[in-house]
C-alpha cells in the first residue's frame, strides 16, 4: 500500500480514538467555556481533517509499485525491533537483576546483535564498560540506579 | 561593558562553565564526526548528563556541543566523503577534492578556521540582538503568549521538509501529546490512563531524546559500517596570511547568509551550508574551479555552519521558538532547569544567561584549541567497531533517561518516542514539527484560555491586544510565504524532472 496513503488512514485512526478519549474527559467544577477537552476535540478534528485530505490526495494520485527500497524498509525495521527488544527486556529486568549486571548484558548483546562477534574482548568490553557507567552515573554523579534484589538477597543470608 | 563584566562575573561564580564549554565542543567534535549522529543528537545524548550540574554550565555544554558539532561534520566530509552531519554535506564537494590532491590537512584548517569565523560573527549577532528582541517581550500579556506560540506553530510550514500537509499533522500531534496531565486551568486529568507519572504530563525531554537519539539508533542498525579514515592524512593546517585574504570574500558570503538563515526557522544547517557555496562560487573569479578543490568552497559553507550554530539560537532564546532540531534540543536543557526561554528569561535569570554568554564566547576558543588538538583521538574514536559505538551509546541512552527522573516509566515513554520517531522516518513525516508542538502547546493553551477567562469569553481580545494581533499578522504573513515557497518548490522540482 502507498506510505501516503498509510500515513492518512493511520493519522485518522489516531484522530478517531483521541477524539473519543476526549469526549471522556470530566468537566470539572472550576471549567471554563473552552473547557479541558475543547482544544483537544479541535486538535483531533484537525488531525482527522489534514489525514483525510492525504488520504484522498493519494487515491487519486498514480499508483506506486512496491519498490525494492520499500522491501528494505521491511528488513530495517525487522533489525530495529532487535533493539527495542533489547531496551524492552532492559526496562523489565533491571528492577531484579540490578544495574551493573543489566547495563553490562546490554552492551554485550547490543554489539552481539549488530555484528560483533562473541569473544573475550566483547565480554572485557562489557564489563569494563558496564563498570565505568556506573562509575559515571552511581559514584561521581550520584545518581541511583536499580540495584536489583542483590541487597535484599545479602541481608537474608546474613540474618 | 556592563555585559562583558556580567560575563565575567558569571565565570567566576561559576568556573564550571570553562569546563563545559570544553567538554561540549570535544564531545561536540568527536559526536559531529561519527556519520549519522548530527548535532541535536549529540546534544540530546547529553541532556541526562545535564540534570545534575548548575544551570547555566548545563546549558554551555549544550551549547558547545552544538558549536563543536558543526565543526566536527566536517572531518569525515574532507577525509572519507561522508558528511558527518547534514550541514557538511556541501564541504564534501571540495574538502574531499583538497584530501585526494594531498592536502587533507589543509583543508581541515581551511574548515577550522572558517567555522570559527562564523561562530565569532554569529555569537556577536547573538550578544547583541537577543535581549532587545526579549525586551520587546516583556510587555506580553496572556494574549501576546498566544500570538507568540500561534507565530511559532507557523514554523512548522517551513520545516516540513517537503510535505506540508504531513508537517501540519506531525504538528497537531506534538500538540496532542502536550495536552497529556493535569489540565491547566481546571486540575483535570487528561490523557493520563490513571498513571501517577503521567499527571505533570509527557517532559519534552524524554520526547527530544526519543525522536532523536533513540531513533537514530534503530536506523543505524541496519545501515553498513563507517569507512574507517586513516589518521596519518590528519595533520591539520592552519591557514597561512595569503590563504586567509583569500578566503574573506566567501567567509563573508557564509557569515551573512549563515545568519539570515540562523534566524530563519527551518533555515539553517544543510540549506544555508549550500546557498553559501553556491553563492561563493557565482562571486567567485575563478567558479570553474569549485568542485575540483577550491578552497573558498569550504570556507563559504563552514563559516555559514559556525554562523548558524549561534543565530539559530536567538529566536529560540528571545521568543522561545526553537527553529532548528538542535535549538529544540538546548531548549529541552533550558526546560530540565526550570528555566522557558522567552521573554522573562533574561529579567528571571540574568545571571545564568551572562553565564551562559560567557560560556559561547569560551567555546569559540575550546573549538581553535580543540579542533587542533584532539583531532587524532576523534579519528581513533570514530574509527572503533561500530557495534561496539552504539552498544554504547544504547546504554547510555538508557542509563541518562532513568537519571533524569528516577524512573523506569520515563525510560520506556522514551523508548516509546524512539519508536514513534522511527515510524515517523519511515512514513517520511517531519520530526520538528512534531517537537515544536509539543514545546509550544502548552504555552498556547494555558494563556489561550487564561486569557478567555480575562476576557469574559470575548474572543475579539486576540485581536484587540496589539501585540498578539501584530504577532498573529506576522505567523499569517510567514504562513503564507512558506506556503507559497512550498508549492513553487514542488513546481520547480516537477519541471526538472520532467526535462530529465
Amino acid at each position: 500500500m502507498n506510505r501516503d496513503l498509510v500515513t492518512g488512514l493511520m493519522g485518522l485512526a489516531l484522530a478517531i480514538a483521541y477524539y473519543l478519549a476526549a469526549s471522556n474527559i470530566a468537566a470539572g467544577q472550576l471549567a471554563d467555556d473552552v473547557g479541558p477537552d475543547g482544544l483537544p476535540r479541535i486538535y483531533a478534528w484537525l488531525l482527522g481533517g489534514f489525514s483525510l485530505v492525504l488520504a484522498v490526495r493519494t487515491l487519486f494520485q498514480k499508483a506506486v509499485a512496491t519498490s525494492a527500497g520499500e522491501v528494505s524498509e521491511v528488513y530495517a525495521a525487522k533489525r530495529a525491533l532487535g533493539i527495542i527488544v533489547i531496551a524492552a527486556v532492559y526496562v523489565a529486568a533491571v528492577p531484579f537483576v540490578g544495574y551493573p549486571l543489566m547495563i553490562a548484558a546490554v552492551i554485550a548483546t547490543a554489539a552481539l546483535y549488530q555484528g560483533g562477534r562473541l569473544s573475550w574482548p566483547l565480554a572485557l568490553t562489557s564489563v569494563l564498560g558496564a563498570a565505568a557507567f556506573w562509575y559515571v552515573f552511581v559514584y561521581l554523579l550520584h545518581i541511583a540506579q536499580p540495584e536489583g534484589i542483590w541487597p535484599e538477597l545479602i541481608e537474608r543470608m546474613r540474618a | 561593558m556592563n555585559e562583558l563584566l556580567d560575563m565575567f562575573q558569571a565565570v567566576a561564580r561559576t568556573p564550571m562553565i570553562i569546563v563545559a564549554a570544553f567538554a561540549g565542543t570535544a564531545w561536540g567534535i568527536v559526536g559531529g564526526a561519527m556519520p549519522g549522529v548530527s548535532p541535536s543528537i549529540a546534544m540530546a545524548l547529553l541532556l541526562p548528563f545535564t540534570y545534575g550540574a548548575d544551570p547555566a554550565s548545563a546549558v554551555v555544554l549544550l551549547a558547545s556541543t552544538y558549536l563543536g558539532a558543526e565543526y566536527g561534520g566536517s572531518i569525515p566530509a574532507i577525509l572519507i566523503r561522508t558528511p558527518g552531519t547534514n550541514s557538511a554535506a556541501a564541504t564534501v564537494l571540495d574538502g574531499y577534492a583538497m584530501k585526494e590532491q594531498g592536502k587533507a590537512g589543509e583543508a581541515l584548517g581551511i574548515s577550522l578556521y572558517s567555522t570559527l569565523v562564523g561562530a565569532v560573527f554569529g555569537v556577536l549577532m547573538l550578544l547583541t540582538l537577543t535581549q532587545p528582541l526579549a525586551q520587546v517581550a516583556l510587555a506580553f500579556q496572556p494574549q501576546s503568549y498566544v500570538g507568540l506560540g500561534i507565530l511559532g506553530l507557523s514554523v512548522i510550514a517551513s520545516c516540513s521538509e517537503g510535505s506540508l500537509i504531513k508537517g501540519l499533522m506531525a504538528g497537531v500531534i506534538g500538540l496532542m501529546i502536550a495536552t497529556v496531565g493535569t489540565d491547566p486551568v481546571t486540575g483535570v486529568n487528561r490523557f493520563t490512563l490513571d498513571h501517577p507519572d503521567l499527571l505533570s504530563g509527557i517532559p519534552p525531554i524524554l520526547v527530544m531524546i526519543g525522536v532523536y537519539a533513540i531513533t537514530n539508533l534503530l536506523e543505524q542498525t541496519s545501515t553498513p559500517p563507517w569507512v574507517r579514515t586513516n589518521s596519518n592524512e590528519a595533520r591539520l593546517k592552519i591557514p597561512g596570511p595569503l590563504m586567509r585574504a583569500r578566503l574573506r570574500l566567501s567567509q563573508v558570503i557564509g557569515c551573512i547568509i549563515g545568519f539570515i538563515e540562523g534566524l530563519t526557522p527551518g533555515g539553517g544547517g544543510a540549506i544555508s551550508a549550500f546557498i553559501s557555496y553556491n553563492e561563493a562560487r557565482r562571486w567567485s573569479k575563478t567558479p570553474e574551479e569549485f568542485g575540483k578543490g577550491a578552497p573558498e568552497g569550504i570556507a563559504a559553507p563552514e563559516a555559514s555552519n559556525g554562523a548558524v550554530s549561534a543565530t539559530a539560537l536567538i529566536p529560540m532564546l528571545g521568543l522561545g521558538i526553537p527553529g532548528s532540531n538542535s535549538a529544540a534540543v538546548l531548549l529541552g536543557g533550558f526546560l530540565i532547569h526550570g528555566m522557558t526561554p522567552g521573554p522573562l528569561l533574561f529579567t528571571k535569570h540574568a545571571d545564568i544567561m551572562s553565564g551562559f554568554y560567557a560560556g559561547k564566547v569560551i567555546s569559540l576558543l575550546a573549538l581553535f584549541v580543540l579542533g587542533y588538538l584532539i583531532l587524532r583521538p576523534c579519528i581513533w574514536l570514530v574509527n572503533r567497531p561500530k557495534h561496539y559505538l552504539m552498544s554504547f551509546i544504547l546504554a547510555l541512552v538508557l542509563s541518562g533517561v532513568y537519571a533524569i527522573h528516577g524512573s523506569l516509566f520515563h525510560v520506556g515513554i522514551a523508548i516509546g518516542f524512539g519508536v514513534i520517531g522511527y515510524v515517523f522516518k519511515i512514513l517520511a513525516m517531519p520530526m520538528l514539527p512534531m517537537i515544536l508542538g509539543v514545546v509550544l502547546g502548552f504555552m498556547v493553551e494555558s494563556n489561550y484560555r487564561r486569557a478567555l477567562v480575562l476576557s469574559d469569553g470575548d474572543y475579539m481580545t486576540f485581536i484587540e491586544e496589539p501585540i498578539c494581533a501584530g504577532l498573529l499578522g506576522l505567523a499569517v504573513v510567514f504562513l503564507a510565504y512558506s506556503i507559497i515557497r512550498h508549492y513553487r518548490d514542488a513546481e520547480k522540482a516537477k519541471q526538472t524532472g520532467l526535462t530529465a
